[in-house]
C-alpha cells in the first residue's frame, strides 16, 4: 500500500530509515516514536527483554492499523511501523513508529495511534530477564476473537 | 469421525511446551468445542486460566468461538499481548 511500511525483524531498528520514509515535499510535519528496553520495571532491575512475535499475523495487523490511520487522518500520510523480535539488551529499540503529513496535528495523532493500537492488537509478547537471573512473561491485552 | 489439530504456543503459553500440542475433536466441532477439549488436555490450573483469556487463530486470522473449525489443522494459541 502506498505510503505504508510495516516490518518485523530480528535486526536492529534504525530511526533514520523511518524518518527517510516519512518524508515528502508536501509534508511539513514528521513524528517519530522509538520504544526502548528500560533497565527497571516494577522495582526489578532488567538486563534485557525477549520478544516473541507471530510474524505473519503481526504484519497483517500492522497493515490494518496503518490503513485505519490513513482512513482517519488522510491517505496521503506516510506511515512506518516496525517491531523487533528476539533478545534485546537494555537501551535497544524494540519498536519504531513514524508518521508524516502536511500539518502537525495529523502526524501527532497518527503516530500515537500506531503505537497504542500495536500494543493492544499485535501478537507480540515480552519476556523480561532480570539481573537476579529470573525471567517473567509480561501480562498484557487479551485479543478479541473469543468469549 | 475425529479431527486432530496441532496448536502452536506463543508468549507465556510456551511455559507449557515449546512444541505444538495436539487436540482431537469430532468433525464439525466449533472453535469453542476445540477450546474445551484443549483445556481438558492441560494439567495445570494456571494453564487453563491462561487459555481462558487467550485467542485461537490460524496463521492469518483470529477464530470466532461460534464458528466451525477451519480447514487448516495448524492453529496457534495467542495469550494476552504485550508488544512495544
Amino acid at each position: 500500500m502506498d505510503g505504508i511500511h510495516v516490518e518485523v525483524t530480528g535486526q536492529r531498528l534504525g530511526a533514520a530509515a523511518a524518518l527517510a520514509f516519512c518524508d515528502a515535499p508536501g509534508h511539513g510535519a514528521a513524528d517519530l516514536f522509538v520504544g526502548r528496553v528500560r533497565d527497571l520495571n516494577q522495582g526489578r532491575s532488567v538486563r534485557g527483554v525477549s520478544y516473541d512475535v507471530h510474524t505473519a499475523l503481526t504484519r497483517k495487523i500492522f497493515a490494518e492499523i496503518c490503513a485505519e490511520a490513513h482512513e482517519q487522518w488522510g491517505g496521503g500520510l506516510h506511515l512506518w511501523l516496525s517491531h523487533r523480535h528476539g533478545y534485546l539488551a537494555v537501551g535497544e529499540a524494540s519498536v519504531i513508529a513514524a508518521a508524516s503529513s502536511p500539518h502537525r496535528d495529523e502526524s501527532f495523532c497518527a503516530c500515537r495511534y500506531l503505537v497504542e493500537q500495536m500494543k493492544q492488537r499485535a501478537p507480540i509478547w515480552k519476556q523480561e530477564h532480570y539481573v537476579d537471573g529470573d525471567s517473567e512473561w509480561m501480562q498484557g491485552h487479551a485479543l478479541c476473537g473469543h468469549g | 469421525m475425529q479431527r486432530e489439530f496441532s496448536i502452536c504456543p506463543f508468549g507465556a503459553f510456551r511455559r507449557y511446551g515449546e512444541g505444538p500440542m495436539t487436540v482431537s475433536v469430532p468433525a464439525g466441532a466449533t472453535v469453542a468445542e476445540l477450546r474445551t477439549a484443549f483445556a481438558a488436555t492441560l494439567q495445570d490450573d494456571a494453564a487453563r486460566k491462561l487459555l481462558a483469556c487467550s485467542a485461537l487463530a490460524t496463521d492469518d486470522a483470529l477464530l470466532n468461538e461460534s464458528e466451525p473449525l477451519p480447514e487448516s489443522a495448524e492453529l496457534v494459541v495467542l495469550p494476552p499481548v504485550s508488544g512495544g
